[in-house]
């Protein structure tokens, strides 16, 4: 019996997921260097022209002459370098030096190899050239000196600088359009726009600039489409395999069409997608470039050919899966330190699942369930699958995700409230439809899509550090340094009302040089990175004739994530109760527990933590402070906007930085050892702290006004496997996710897996390379994680239910 | 009685335990009761037995420092080199409040005075879950039943706060205040743990014709019952001892029927409170095992839902 439609016979799905799978899982990740010899290339043949011709003339030029291929069995084509899953340069945003290079393939995050010849490369002819020329080195042009003296240190507040290195990402395009209208469709408006314009517009050259740039790059990527097609008959010809030559030709069909011209059939939406997405990796260092509403604008594809009958569900499964697998092909490169941040290769192409339609009708459909099947059967870090889930979105829908996570033991597919969410961001100033046809970027931050420069993890704020300062009179105890004000000797404080002030103090003033260095790195972008090819996806730019660097988009935002808001409230009530309240210390006493590490002061260090209510367990003086210190921070920006008119929008996430954050803070009255990491995912009770279950820890963490955190929040609930063994025990989790939310709750998230699984994939990371778990807020191969970030996660609180 | 006198009476409370979703439907607040009539070999709360509060140690947690030494009223307890050596009976005798010099919580009370009002505020934090759910508060222990003119109180208050109720009880309990009980409560889960007596005396230490009377009394005065038996390896879990169990809630007219396989998990505990466990060499069942016996239980026309 014929069981395909489009597709020749002669594998099953089962089979092609596996095979893509295992190919993609046993990829040996690398260094490519042929995007830096492509892009230095064509910036030695623009010199002097106007940047966003450059940038558009690099890229178009890249797409003309990278290396591309089709591996065997693939149905979704498009490579993002010279090899499978390896990752290439952009010289033009930074450079790495030898020491760096020479970490790479030995660094146990994130490890790369290189080739010594490949390093002589880059050392002695790429990276020279682009001295002072590249965002990273000009960074010093545009930030005050005094705010460099402090990102200079290893114990800094926060450290903007690597946005400068990252350049865009972070944000949705709308995929919609292209598949709608093809990439001639954008060309045809930018040929329109360039023939009307007004020569006595006063910004008539950076608008010709503009749509000549448009023009420069669809030209690049029609030819980079045609490659395809052409590579494609040429193996269609050569191969002897009668079914792999008709699959070929019918890539070779897709290639001919799209991008370029718009989809009309799901397998050809499909590829437009990822050529789509792919191009934007492929120009941008920046991560977390999103999928968007993928079940939504997909659906009317997949729908109309099963009503026309070519093509069966089962095989739109085969194809679904096949474009989950090449979603792992994006890797970036990163320094050390931000690999350790975000460690685990984390691209976070995130793509969001069910939720209102714009019309606020629940919009989950069959669709819907087919991309969770396909997710179940690839399960791999990437995509990042998010869930919407509203009032109306059905239980067995969320019955699905529940099973889906008891089975492969892996913290995937966080879930979204959606009636608080839209509700936060028509109050932040979206309209009702944009804001109901919202999805998420990276790992938690929500905006609408295809029309927003969200620039949503442009920087991460340590909080704890900031406690620290107002304890020290502004003075950091690992190196002396007078970092912030001096805001006087905490043993000379005589009420609880001045350690606040303090604190605030502090926090303030570091936020104040947060969003000037921001603000200056969003014009260095501006000026020299353009981002030419994501303006042709966001709405509003191509009418305002204006790049998105520059806010031509409808919505701008950045989003600065505050992080160890536990640490700091379990600290303050450490300090109210102990020091002012008992009075069992004095403030000296503490300062020099603090000091010296409690050692010696074991004693008070487990009073502290045992005797002193902490957040996470529904006890409103602890939950309080911290709900305090999580909208005192949110209320630095209220009134802060960047140069594009982009609000900064505060969140409280932090992904695995909790960890080399908590090496730059000493230990904390709350009983935390120096150095240690900081409470993890940004709203989650602190390890071990959560005593009173998973209710007491779900009304804590909603006691923080997660409206005010509208970058969004992360809140990481682990379970054991044993406790939703049945239906019923997924029904009891689905009210507890329903009543969190009907309480504000933003995000949650959980990880059900075995402790003992996660130490075995430690000893034996070849045994478990499969082993996908969630670091705070992102999903990544276990077994590529530092090993500092794999001991946390084993070290979570385990949320013992009997 | 007037509110403000129900809300104002004690009881002695080891334990409140959140997010419980096997003890009743939707998710519940079990709210432990100390004090139990029965001495079952296989408890897995050692701690509730005892009807007064009592010490309650747990070594892993201790850092050694001495201050419960210094601090204990007559050397009841020493440190020694691998952790304390507690005298139990004189350490549980008096007021225990020095305990609390302990500051990581290895040593600790196991049971606590509590008015109904401050035990049904705790409860009620999870309101919203309960509505969400259809879940709320379920009385355990111990046999909270011992505890009457509490329990009472405290099904009371909940049913006048309109969420769901539940008692968990070994059945030896006074009649009067078990019909008592009944107007305040939407599912007693009952323990049966042995058809026949002499293995029911054997084992828990009290006779089974006072569970089984009253089982028959409440279930024709109406009440809602899920029986519920402990599978304990080589007491009562043949094939046979379980379908006498169901033959006598049968012929009550009882519909609900499960069983509790035996697990391990208490353990720890008995040397917590200075007990000894002598369930440590009995091997847990196998999930087949369990399965099939629950498939006979299916099959004679039980129901294992609340």
């Amino acid at each position: 019996m014929l069981t395909k439609k489009l597709l020749p016979e002669g594998i099953t799905r089962e089979e092609r997921t596996k095979k893509l799978n295992e190919a993609m899982r046993a990829v040996k990740p690398e260094i490519c260097v042929e995007r830096a010899r492509l892009v230095t290339e064509s910036y030695k043949q623009t010199e002097g022209a106007p940047y966003i011709l450059r940038r558009a003339h690099a890229l178009s030029h890249i797409l003309k002459n990278m290396t591309i291929f089709i591996e065997e069995d693939e149905l979704i084509v498009g490579n993002h370098a010279s090899k499978p899953r390896s990752a290439p340069l952009f010289p033009e945003f930074g450079s790495f030096d030898k020491k760096e290079l020479d970490l790479m393939p030995v660094r146990k995050v994130d490890t790369l190899q290189i080739t010594e010849e490949d390093k002589k490369y880059l050392l002695e002819e790429i990276y020279p050239w682009w001295k002072n020329k590249n965002t990273g080195d000009m960074a010093k042009y545009y930030i005050n000196e005094k705010i460099m003296d402090v990102l200079n240190s290893p114990y800094r507040v926060l450290d903007p600088i690597s946005r400068t290195r990252s350049g865009y990402g972070h944000y949705i395009p709308n995929i919609e359009t292209v598949l709608k209208k093809g990439f001639i469709g954008i060309e045809q408006e930018a040929k329109k726009h360039l023939e009307n314009l007004d020569i006595l517009d006063p910004d008539y050259p950076e608008k010709k600039h503009f749509y000549e740039a448009i023009l420069i790059i669809v030209d690049g990527i029609k030819c980079f489409a045609k490659r395809y097609a052409d590579l494609a008959r040429a193996m269609a010809e050569k191969t002897t395999d009668k079914r792999r030559k008709k699959e070929l030709e019918l890539i070779a069909l897709n290639c001919d069409r799209v991008p370029y011209y718009p989809a009309e059939s799901f397998y050809e939406a499909l590829q437009s997608y990822w050529f789509t997405i792919l191009i934007d990796y492929i120009f941008q260092n920046g991560s977390a470039i999103s999928g968007g509403r993928f079940d939504q604008y997909m659906a009317p594809y997949y729908e109309n050919d099963i009503k026309k009958g070519i093509i069966v569900r089962e095989e739109a499964r085969e194809l679904l899966e096949a474009l989950w697998v090449k979603h792992s092909d994006v890797i970036k490169v990163g320094t050390f330190n931000s690999a350790r941040n975000n460690g685990g290769f984390a691209t976070t192409i995130n793509i969001v699942l069910s939720g209102v339609g714009k019309d606020g009708n629940d919009a989950t459909s069959d669709f819907s369930y087919l991309c969770l099947d396909a997710e179940s059967s690839v399960f791999n870090s990437e995509p990042n699958v998010s869930i919407r889930v509203s009032q109306k979105t059905p239980d067995e829908f969320l019955h699905k995700v529940l099973e889906i996570l008891v089975e492969k033991e892996g913290g995937k597919l966080p879930l979204f409230n959606d009636d608080a969410i839209i509700d936060a961001l028509v109050t932040d100033g979206a309209s009702i439809e944009d804001a109901r046809d919202y999805a998420i970027v990276g790992c938690v931050e929500p905006t609408p899509s295809g029309n927003t420069m969200g620039i949503t993890n442009a920087c991460y704020f340590n909080l704890a550090k900031c406690l620290e300062l107002a304890l020290n009179d502004g003075v950091c105890p690992f190196s002396g340094q007078q970092m912030g004000p001096k805001t006087g000797k905490a043993e000379n404080f005589t009420s609880f009302d001045q350690v606040l002030e303090a604190y605030k103090t502090q926090v303030e003033y570091f936020a104040d040089m947060m969003v000037s260095s921001l603000n200056s790195i969003e014009k260095l972008h501006a000026q020299y990175s353009p981002h030419i090819y994501c303006s042709m996806l966001l709405d509003g730019c191509i009418e305002n004739g204006k790049d998105c660097t520059l806010g031509g988009a409808k919505y701008n935002y950045i989003g600065v994530q505050g992080v160890g808001v536990q640490d700091v409230g379990d600290s303050l009530t450490a300090i109210k109760k102990v020091v002012f309240e008992d009075k069992s210390i004095t403030m000296k006493e503490l300062l020099e527990a603090l000091k010296s590490n409690f050692k010696g002061y074991e004693v008070l260090q487990q009073r502290l933590i045992n005797k002193v209510p902490k957040y996470g367990n529904d006890i409103d003086e602890a939950d309080n402070m911290v709900a305090w210190a999580a909208e005192h921070y949110c209320s630095c920006f209220d009134d802060k906007y960047d140069f594009r008119g982009g609000k900064f929008r505060p969140g409280l996430f932090c992904l695995s930085s909790n960890t080399p954050l908590g090496r730059q803070v000493g230990a904390l009255p709350s009983g935390r050892l120096s150095g240690t990491p900081l409470a993890d995912g940004g709203v989650s009770p602190k390890h071990g702290m959560d005593t009173h279950g998973p209710t007491a820890a779900a009304k804590s963490v909603a006691k923080i006004n997660h409206a005010r955190a509208v970058n969004g929040v992360n809140f990481n609930m682990k379970f054991l496997p044993s406790i939703l063994k049945t239906k019923e025990d997924r029904q009891k989790l689905i009210d507890l996710i329903r009543g969190y939310f009907s309480l504000g709750g933003f995000h949650i998230q959980f990880n059900i897996l075995t402790p003992e699984k996660l130490i075995d994939a430690q000893k034996h990371p070849e045994r478990h390379r499969s082993l996908v778990v969630r670091v705070a807020g992102y999903s990544a191969f276990f077994v590529e994680l530092d090993r500092d970030i794999q001991n946390e996660i084993i070290a979570r609180t385990l949320q013992q239910v009997s | 009685m007037v509110k403000k006198a129900v809300e104002s009476i004690k009881g002695l409370v080891f334990d409140i335990q959140r997010y419980s979703i096997h003890d009743g439907p939707g998710i519940r607040t079990v709210v432990f009761l100390k004090g139990c009539p029965l001495r079952c070999k296989w408890c897995s709360n050692p701690e509730s037995q005892d009807i007064r509060p009592q010490i309650f140690y747990i070594k892993s947690r201790c850092m050694g420092c001495g201050l419960c030494e210094k601090n204990c009223p007559d050397k009841e307890v020493k440190l020694e080199h691998d952790g304390l050596k507690i005298d139990w009976k004189a350490a549980n005798r008096g007021d225990l409040a020095w305990t609390s010099v302990c500051p990581t919580g290895a040593l600790g009370i196991k049971g606590i005075y509590m008015s109904v009002e401050e035990v049904l505020n705790i409860v009620m934090k999870d309101e919203i879950f309960y509505r969400q759910s259809g879940g709320g508060m379920t009385l355990s222990g111990g046999e909270p039943l011992m505890q009457p003119k509490f329990a009472l109180g405290l099904l009371k208050m909940a049913r006048e706060a309109d969420i769901s109720t539940a008692v968990e009880t070994t059945g030896y309990v006074d009649r009067k205040v078990l019909l008592d009980a009944m107007h305040y409560t939407d599912v007693f889960l009952y323990d049966f743990k042995h058809w026949d007596d002499e293995a029911h005396i054997k084992y828990t230490g009290v006779s089974n014709k006072k569970i089984k009377d009253n089982l028959k009394i409440l279930a024709e005065a109406g009440a809602n019952i899920m029986v519920r038996t402990p599978l304990i390896p080589d007491v009562n879990d043949s094939e046979e001892s379980i379908r006498k169990i169901m033959e006598i809630i049968k012929e009550y007219g009882i519909k609900k029927f499960t069983l509790l396989p035996f697990h391990q998990y208490g353990s720890g505990k008995y040397a917590s409170c200075g007990m000894q466990y002598d369930m440590k060499d009995v091997k847990p069942h196998s999930e087949k095992q369990v399965a099939k016996l629950f498939r006979i239980i299916e099959d004679s026309g039980f129901s294992s839902e609340f």
